[in-house]
């Protein structure tokens, strides 16, 4: 006992000492770091892509309007200073003087008219519903640009992270076409990092971008982002030092705790504000048996989350019960309809809504189908077969590859029930509407909604809190929302996932924004080997 | 059957090829396309099985919802025509020696290969290389020694190296390596950027490689190993043997000239087979060491539907195959005079 209280007090001087050296540690210039990639890019323009490989090496080269702290207080990035009309109606931001492009050209308000008009704007797939309520953005001088709306977007002030709404130079993509630009491969940008070189397959390297418009910085001479398509083998690399970024949970889980505690890594949970992720057990509604809500929350007894979360997701997230992700504080509550774990429930449920066991002890048959991404969601579904089948309900899991499985969701909509997960983005209006938002049933195209779930209060309340600017009466609607979630179920919400990073301890400042390692990197500093 | 002392009767080794040969060769070259169009074809209906195609993979991917953008996609790829219309117009731009774009790459399919082709055929070749030569040694060696201590070694090292999966063997390589020991680098097939010597590079090059070569060539060496030592086996009990033991010749011409000469023609056969199949395990061990090879585009091609791609990899492994197995029949007229090409 004595040995435990001592142990634990000299690591908790051992850390604070560590706090304070890290504190007292002033940043160093130079040296260069590596991030593992898991997937090559196919291009480096995140104003058209929303997929991580993209945007973390696309935020280096490119600046946002704003960047966010931890807790998503907006600083200053192209933007200096930036006001809201009370109406909601016009946004003007003042931008920054002086800045110039990689290519050595003068970067103006023309620049950031583009980007929202006919960037971003129309094409990045997360927040083009968000960014088509700005009619137009006027530019009265180089230095200001105002943006001019149809309806008040409240989401729009919550999407601006380089990554997502990025910035591009007008003079190489205005009258181009944005997806074939050649500037695609060869990113021009504002950032702290120029792009130096694209080894297909094996690495992109960026460098220190001297004109970069806070003195100093960046410290980095170089960053190296190295392609390791295996992910026993980037765990491997940050474990040799050969990387010193793994990020996106794209090690294994059930090794990243063990990785964490090695003396020269650690591992944070910090900056993935933009990816809150709910994995979610989601039913289709055309299907007679499961379009049914009480045969639905039936089945949500037989589920034991906290088991998914300790042993598939190994801890990393929270026992989710709502489709928002507990992160997004503005909105989420727990204040809803609860499905605690209770086999007996499940069965007396199901014997209710009728459909008792059958002479073999079967009371019906489904497909569960599941994202191919990582393996958890494969084990997901192989943990709910084996509860269903206890009550009775005999699950079989289908297996297919990603374009196969956008098909069956979204286009041949032969499926029943689907593991899958959603990002929430950093706001429900931009992650989490489109997929129960009944105006958004579009056959054919992924990512809509994909239980073609209906419930006119449903769509209201989401329709309001997408356009009322004042943040309770916003919270409000986005609780109301979510009641009729947990009652109707079209969905189990399960893990709401925290995704993980592990990073070698030689780097610092890397997850001190919420976009932790999609944002510029220029504070970032490394000690020498 | 033919005894070895008809060995200088056909053709003269080291010289040109006999008029029969060229024919034979000449034959083969013009069976060549037929078989390349047969093989494109085939490939075009099996990548169509598939449900889902490149739009849906990039509209997944964008988490695009917007099916104007998904619409616009397929018409922009073509992939709203007739399939019909698709191979023709496939097969049409490759007589023109025109692969097309990659739909999910946006660049041209030639310059994809062209980019990575070398780094497979490095690995490819390096690890064949080794297991070839020590395959026929460790063969060899188990052969000559049959029974003993070392044969029974020898046999079981090659049972081992033959049942581990490439990536599994590419895992413990790293473990021991590179995370235990440090000494060589994990992935990637150089870290070395910008200027550098032509020196410093290529051993930079060669420490990348030591692992995956190793990983991908084991199994290969277990095969010949396992191959040898029953092929010298069986030559050294043949009568020809006997004779030039009586002769008193020298026992090490005996082993080289005389055995390994013969029992080497099996492993040449099996060299031909396996290209295929070690472009297959080419695909493995380039994932687990980020090796920038065509193995990991292969793979990444058929994940993201992107047809041009997979159809321009796999015509250059057709093609890889075909020129293969006719350089191995010119290596047997080279090694065994008996065969004859007609």
């Amino acid at each position: 006992m004595l040995s435990r209280i001592l142990s634990t007090a000299v690591a908790a001087m051992l850390a604070g000492a560590v706090a304070l050296s890290a504190h007292a540690q002033a940043p160093v210039a130079g040296g260069a770091l590596t991030i593992a990639l898991p997937t090559e890019p196919t291009h480096l323009n995140s104003a058209i892509d929303t997929t991580q490989q993209v945007k973390v090496v696309a935020g280096k080269i490119f600046s946002g309007l704003v960047k966010y702290d931890l807790n998503m207080n907006m600083q200053p990035d192209l933007a200096t200073s930036w006001n809201v009309a009370p109406d909601g109606r016009t946004i003007t931001f003042n931008l920054r003087r002086g800045v110039k492009w990689h290519d050595g050209r003068d970067f103006t308000s023309a620049d950031v008219a583009y980007s929202i008009m006919k960037g971003f704007g129309p094409n990045n797939g997360l927040v083009r519903s968000t960014f088509s309520n700005v009619e137009a953005v006027l530019t009265p001088d180089p230095h200001t640009a105002v943006l001019v709306m149809r309806q008040p977007a409240a989401a729009l002030l919550n999407a601006l992270p380089v990554a997502t709404a990025t910035i591009l130079p007008a003079h190489i993509y205005d009258n181009t076409d944005i997806r074939t630009n050649p500037a695609n491969l060869k990113p021009i940008g504002t950032g702290p990092f120029r792009f130096v070189e694209w080894r297909r397959g094996s690495a992109i390297v960026v460098e220190k971008n001297p004109n970069y418009y806070e003195p100093g910085k960046p410290y980095l001479d170089r960053i190296v982002f190295r392609v390791i398509p295996d992910t026993q083998s980037r765990g491997a690399a940050v474990e040799s030092g050969e990387v010193d970024i793994v990020f996106h949970s794209t090690a294994a889980a059930a090794d990243a705790r063990r990785l964490g505690r090695l003396p020269n890594l650690q591992l944070t949970t910090d900056g993935y504000y933009f990816d809150s992720t709910v994995a979610f057990m989601e039913f289709n509604m055309a299907h007679p048996i499961l379009g049914k809500a009480e045969v639905r929350r039936a089945l949500a007894h037989a589920i034991d989350r906290k088991f998914i979360l300790d042993n598939i997701w190994m801890g990393f997230g929270k026992v989710a019960t709502s489709p928002i992700h507990y992160g997004l504080k503005q909105a989420y509550t727990d204040d809803v309809p609860q499905y605690p774990f209770d086999m007996r429930r499940a069965e007396q449920l199901l014997d209710e809504a009728d459909y008792k066991r059958g002479a073999d002890g079967t009371r019906f048959k489904m497909t569960i189908d599941f994202v191919p991404f990582g393996d958890q969601y494969a084990k997901t579904a192989q943990y709910v077969r084996q509860q269903l089948n206890q009550i009775g309900v005999q699950a079989d899991v289908r297996t297919s590859d990603f374009a196969t499985w956008v098909r069956r969701i979204w286009t041949q909509r032969d499926w029943m029930v689907n593991m899958s997960a959603i990002t929430n983005a950093s706001d429900p209006s931009i992650g989490v509407q489109r997929a129960y938002w009944s105006k958004n049933i579009v056959v054919g195209t992924p990512f809509t909604n994909s239980t073609h779930f209906r419930n006119a209060d449903l769509d209201r309340y989401f329709e309001q809190a997408s356009m009322v600017n004042d943040p309770a009466v916003r919270r409000r609607h986005f609780v109301g929302a979510q009641r009729i979630l947990a009652t109707e179920l079209p969905v189990i919400p399960l893990v709401a996932i925290n995704q993980f990073t592990i990073v070698n301890r030689r780097v610092h400042n890397h997850s001190n924004l919420a976009d932790g390692v999609y944002s510029g990197y220029a504070d970032v500093w490394v000690t020498a080997r | 059957m033919p005894t070895s002392g008809s060995r200088r009767a056909e053709t003269a080794p080291g010289t040109t090829l006999s008029a029969p040969a060229l024919r034979y060769m000449l034959r083969r070259l013009a069976q060549a396309p037929l078989v390349l169009l047969i093989v494109v074809i085939l490939q075009f209906f099996i990548l169509h099985l598939a449900p889902g195609d490149v739009a849906d993979v990039i509209a997944g991917e964008a988490q695009s919802a917007d099916p104007q953008f998904v619409k616009k996609l397929r018409a922009d790829l073509g992939l709203d025509q007739p399939m019909v219309m698709q191979l023709g117009l496939h097969i049409w731009r490759m007589l023109r020696l025109d692969l097309g774009n990659a739909h999910s790459l946006g660049a041209p399919v030639m310059e994809l290969i062209a980019d990575r082709l070398p780094a497979t055929l490095l690995l490819m070749v390096c690890a064949i290389t080794l297991a070839f030569f020590a395959g026929a040694a460790l063969g060899m060696l188990a052969a000559l020694r049959a029974g003993s201590l070392l044969d029974m070694v020898i046999s079981v090292l090659a049972l081992l190296f033959y049942a581990t999966p490439a990536f599994l063997l590419g895992i413990g390589l790293i473990l021991i390596f590179t995370v235990q020991l440090n000494w060589l680098p994990m992935s990637g097939m150089s870290a070395v950027y910008g200027d550098a010597s032509w020196w410093t590079h290529s051993l930079d090059v060669a420490r990348h490689l030591v692992m995956p070569m190793v990983a991908l060539g084991l199994f290969y060496v277990a095969i010949y190993t396992r191959l040898m030592r029953s092929a010298v086996l069986e030559v050294i009990h043949q009568d020809y043997i006997r004779t030039a033991r009586a002769k008193g010749l020298l026992p090490l011409r005996i082993i080289w000239v005389h055995t390994a000469r013969n029992a080497v023609l099996p492993m040449v056969t099996m060299l031909g087979l396996q290209v295929g199949s070690l472009l297959g395990g080419a695909i493995l061990v380039e994932t687990v060491f980020g090796w920038p090879g065509i193995g990991r585009l292969a793979f990444e091609a058929v994940f993201r539907r992107d047809v041009p791609l997979v159809m321009g990899i796999l015509f250059f492994s057709s093609l890889l195959v075909l020129a293969v197995s006719l350089l191995i029949d010119l290596i047997y007229t080279r090694l065994d005079p008996r065969i004859v090409l007609r």
